[in-house]
C-alpha cells in the first residue's frame, strides 16, 4: 500500500467496529481528509496523538475507502485544553468551523497554521479562550473572503456608518446595526429595513476592526469585558452562519453552560 | 442487473444502522443470517425481543435494570457514601470486574461533547445533582474517561458538585499496567509524575 506523510491535527473522531476510530484530520499538505486508526481505541500508546485537538506528524497509508493511519508521532499537546470545559468547547468550535468550511483534500493557504496558533493560544491558560476564539472567526472568515465590512455601509455604500439617532433606524442610540445579510455596518438608513441583523455598541464596532486590522499586539492590549465580546461573537457568528448556512453547536453549547 | 428481495434489503438496512457496522458488514451478517438455521434466527430475533422488553435503565442510577432499580441499587452490601459517575453502562462492568469498588455509581449515558451538540441536559447531570442532595454520599468519584470529551465532563462535573459540599475525587491517570515505559505518550507520562505515589 503507497504510503503518505502529513503534519495532523484531529478534528472529529467516530467510533468504529470493535475498537477502531474514524477520525476527521486536518492536514497542512492534504486540506481535511478521513482516514481510519484501527485499534486505536485500545492503543494506550496513541491514545493521546489521536485525541481531539492532538496534534502529529503521521504516516498515512492508502486505502481503499479510508486511508490508514500507519504511524503517528506527537508534535505538540493540548494539556491545558483538557479538563478546561471551556477551552475545550472553543477548541470545538474551531474544529467545527473548519470541518464545515473545508472541501474533503483541498488545502487553503494558511488554515493549517490559523489552527494550530488558534489551538497553542487555547493551550495556555493565562489566556482569555473566548478573545481566542473571536480572533480566530475573525482571521477564518478573512481566509474564506468572507470578511465584514466594516469601513463603509454594506448596503448603500456610504462612508463610515454612524450611530443611529433612535429615530427610524434598526439600531438604538450609539450602536451600529451589523447585518449578515448585506455582509456588514448599516447606515441608519438601511438598517431601518434589514430584520436579520443585530445592533453593535461602538466599541464592539472599534473592536472588530481592529480584529480586522490584524493587529494582533493591540487586540491582546484591550480590555475586552463579557459584554463586549457578546456583541463581537454574535457579529461574528451570525456573519459565518450566514455563508455557511449551518448552525453551530459549539457556540449552542457554550452559550448552555454560560447560562 | 439482479435486485437484492426487499425482505433482505430490510434486515440489511436495519443491521447498517448498527454503531460500527457499514454496508460491506451488513450485507456479510445478513447473508450469513440467510445461511444459518431457522431455529437460531427465532432464538436471536426473540432474544432481541425480549432485551428490549425487559431491560430498562435503573431510575436511580440509570444503569441496566430488569426492574425500576438495578440490582446494584437494590443491594444492601453497597457502600452508599461513595458514589463513582461513569459515562456508559459498560463503564460500570468494567469497574465491577476489578473487585476493587463497593460503592454505587450514577451512569451519565454520555459525556459533554460541544462539537456534537451535547451539553448537560443531554446527560444524566440534573438527576445526579438531585440524587447528590438527597442521598447521604461523602464522595464523589468522576470516573468519565480521559479523554478530551471526558476531561471537559469532570471539570464540569467537579464545578457543579463543589458547591454540595461533599469530597470529589477524579480517578488516577497513568501508565498502563505491563506497558512500558519508553512507549507512553508524553502526556500520560507528565500526569504519571504529578500524581505519583508515596510507597506505604
Amino acid at each position: 500500500m503507497p504510503t503518505y506523510q502529513a503534519d495532523a491535527i484531529v478534528l472529529r473522531r467516530l467510533d468504529y467496529g470493535e475498537a477502531d476510530r474514524i477520525l476527521t484530520l486536518l492536514t497542512r499538505e492534504h486540506g481535511k481528509l478521513s482516514a481510519i486508526a484501527r485499534g486505536a481505541r485500545k492503543s494506550q500508546a496513541r491514545a493521546g496523538a489521536l485525541d481531539l485537538f492532538g496534534r502529529s506528524r503521521m504516516m498515512l497509508a492508502k486505502g481503499h475507502n479510508l486511508d490508514v493511519v500507519a504511524q503517528v508521532e506527537r508534535r505538540g499537546d493540548a494539556r491545558h485544553i483538557s479538563g478546561d470545559m471551556q477551552r475545550t468547547a472553543y477548541a470545538c468550535l474551531v474544529a467545527e468551523v473548519v470541518d464545515k468550511v473545508l472541501e474533503d483534500r483541498h488545502p487553503v493557504d494558511d488554515v493549517f497554521d490559523l489552527v494550530v496558533e488558534t489551538l497553542d493560544r487555547l493551550n495556555l491558560p493565562s489566556r482569555s479562550s473566548r478573545a481566542d476564539a473571536c480572533w480566530f472567526l475573525m482571521r477564518i472568515l478573512d481566509l474564506l473572503g468572507y470578511q465584514p465590512q466594516l469601513q463603509d455601509c454594506a448596503g448603500c455604500g456610504s462612508a463610515s456608518p454612524s450611530p443611529s439617532t433612535g429615530e427610524g433606524g434598526g439600531a438604538s442610540e450609539n450602536r451600529i446595526w451589523f447585518s449578515p445579510l448585506l455582509g456588514g455596518l448599516l447606515c441608519p438608513r438601511c438598517g431601518g429595513h434589514d430584520q436579520a441583523g443585530s445592533a453593535l455598541s461602538l466599541t464592539a464596532v472599534k473592536v472588530l476592526r481592529v480584529m480586522q486590522a490584524g493587529d494582533a499586539a493591540l487586540y491582546d492590549r484591550l480590555r475586552l469585558t463579557p459584554e463586549l465580546l457578546d456583541g463581537v461573537e454574535r457579529a461574528l457568528e451570525d456573519q459565518l452562519e450566514y455563508h455557511l448556512d449551518r448552525h453551530l453547536k459549539s457556540l449552542d453549547f457554550l452559550r448552555s453552560v454560560r447560562g | 442487473m439482479a435486485e437484492i428481495p426487499a425482505s433482505l434489503a430490510r434486515v440489511m438496512e436495519e443491521l447498517g444502522r448498527l454503531p460500527g457496522i457499514g454496508p460491506k458488514t451488513a450485507q456479510r451478517l445478513s447473508f450469513y443470517l440467510l445461511r444459518t438455521p431457522r431455529d437460531s434466527v427465532e432464538r436471536l430475533a426473540a432474544a432481541l425481543i425480549e432485551v428490549k422488553a425487559r431491560i430498562r435503565f435503573c431510575a436511580d442510577c440509570f444503569f441496566i435494570a430488569e426492574a425500576e432499580r438495578c440490582t446494584i441499587c437494590l443491594s444492601g452490601r453497597r457502600d452508599r457514601t461513595l458514589l463513582c459517575v461513569v459515562e456508559e453502562p459498560l463503564d460500570v462492568l468494567a469497574i465491577e470486574r476489578t473487585g476493587e469498588y463497593h460503592g454505587i455509581y450514577h451512569v451519565l449515558q454520555g459525556a459533554l461533547s460541544p462539537i456534537d451538540g451535547i451539553g448537560p441536559n443531554e446527560l444524566r447531570v440534573a438527576e445526579l445533582l438531585a440524587r447528590l442532595r438527597r442521598e447521604p454520599v461523602s464522595e464523589v468519584i468522576l470516573a468519565t474517561d480521559p479523554d478530551m470529551e471526558g476531561e471537559a465532563t469532570a471539570a464540569y462535573l467537579a464545578q457543579q458538585v463543589g458547591g454540595l459540599g461533599m469530597k470529589t475525587s477524579r480517578l488516577a491517570h497513568g501508565l498502563p499496567v505491563g506497558g512500558e515505559l519508553e512507549y507512553a505518550d508524553e502526556l500520560t507520562l507528565a500526569r504519571a509524575f504529578s500524581g505519583r505515589r508515596l510507597f506505604q
